[in-house]
């Protein structure tokens, strides 16, 4: 699998978390395939294999969201700052067309 | 000493004073200086480069660094000097170096309000944005990095020289909140774009490199270089941007002249924005 993941030692794992790899035994049999949501089960049930580190996929939603919400108010932050950078403003020609330009940018990216 | 630093009624610097400053200004180490002079050498093998960089290792280190940095695109790390080398290829290498190289080297001494961190963010991102209006033009600018790196760098000689003087400088552009240029002339009665020129005189930087200094702030001069242009709109470009984290920042006027020697379209304008941003994003961090 292709995603990110993180390393969890067997007895750190809880129920919620994805595996990221098949999850093997010592003899390369397959015990639960990548994907599985754990559950208490399943975990009581991991505690009986001889298992170490489990690969667990990273919570991208959770990342992804916060992400995104850090990029929102990061440009809104930009879009304000203009104001006090160009306090002096107008400028003239071309310094003007510059202004527009940015800010079109500025705007573009916070959509 | 002709000028008490404490008398605020006379805080003038004659351009004697700054040759005579300049003079005791450290040059350049021997190795870096090398470096700079192999790296305007077109012939030079990348492997030669490669082999400089692994004799240092902080150089080594930032070279990684930038390579493991998601602009660049890696999937996995890179682990050796090569590999980060050809995945940064030669000009983004040599812009590195020279930038570790100006910012490791040159002093900035103790001058109150005067904020260094700003001062290289400003001028790196001054550099990788006339490097994308270089390349715009489809212009075979080697040195525009350069010169954008190093077009205030007359700042840098009054800070490091004259620091009482130049806190002065400061203090009256915050109050009068005008433009630092306005400040040093109406206090020194001097600018850093003439000490600058001194400096790249004395240091015998190249010509090109001599007009981005003299014309960042007046390019409307037909004999200069094209740079200077260049370096003008790009330094107008870096302060809309905000790129400094000055809470001071301001807008500086764009010379009609520069604009419309560049002729860029809005297009082309909008995506250098994004291309410096993007740069620089994954440059600062390792440098500074």
């Amino acid at each position: 699998m292709n995603k990110k993941h993180h390393y969890v030692h067997v007895s750190k794992v809880s129920a919620g978390m994805i595996l990221s790899e098949n999850l093997l035994d010592k003899l390369g049999h397959v015990l639960l395939p990548a994907g599985t949501v754990l559950n208490e089960h399943v975990i009581k049930a991991m505690a009986h294999h001889d298992l170490n580190q489990i690969a667990i996929l990273d919570d991208e939603t959770q990342t992804s969201h916060e992400d995104a919400n850090a990029a929102i108010a990061l440009q809104e932050k930009r879009i304000a700052r203009l104001s006090s950078i160009y306090r002096h403003a107008p400028l003239g020609e071309p310094t003007d067309t510059l202004q527009t330009y940015i800010e079109k940018y500025r705007r573009s990216a916070a959509s | 000493m002709s000028h008490s630093i404490t008398d605020h009624n006379n805080l003038e610097i004659s351009l004697e004073e700054v040759i005579h400053k300049i003079n005791d200004l450290p040059t350049l180490p021997q190795v870096a200086q090398e470096m700079l002079n192999d790296l305007n050498n077109e012939d030079i093998t990348l492997d030669a480069i490669v082999e400089k960089v692994a004799l240092d290792p902080s150089l080594a280190a930032k070279v990684l660094k930038v390579a493991n940095t998601s602009y660049y695109g890696a999937n996995s790390k890179v682990v050796t000097i090569q590999q980060a080398v050809s995945m940064l290829g030669t000009k983004n290498l040599k812009n590195l170096i020279r930038t570790s190289i100006f910012t490791r080297n040159l002093p900035v001494g103790h001058c109150r309000g005067f904020d260094s961190v700003g001062f290289w963010r400003h001028n790196i991102a001054t550099a990788i944005c006339a490097e994308a209006i270089s390349r715009n033009l489809h212009l075979k600018h080697d040195f525009a990095f350069t010169a954008g790196l190093l077009h205030d760098i007359g700042r840098l000689v009054l800070v490091s020289r004259f620091p009482k003087k130049y806190e002065e400088v400061l203090r009256c552009a915050t109050e009068k909140d005008c433009s630092v240029l306005d400040a040093e002339r109406s206090v020194l009665g001097i600018d850093h774009v003439a000490v600058g020129l001194i400096l790249a005189l004395q240091w015998n930087f190249s010509d090109a490199i001599q007009d981005a200094i003299r014309g960042h702030h007046e390019p409307h001069d037909k004999s200069l270089n094209s740079i200077a242009s260049i370096v003008h709109v790009a330094n107008c470009i870096v302060h809309s941007l905000d790129l400094s984290d000055n809470v001071h920042e301001m807008a500086t006027p764009v010379s009609q002249f520069a604009w419309d020697n560049l002729g860029l379209s809005e297009d082309a304008y909008l995506a250098i924005f994004q291309e410096t941003e993007l740069r620089f994003d994954a440059l600062q961090q390792i440098i500074l």
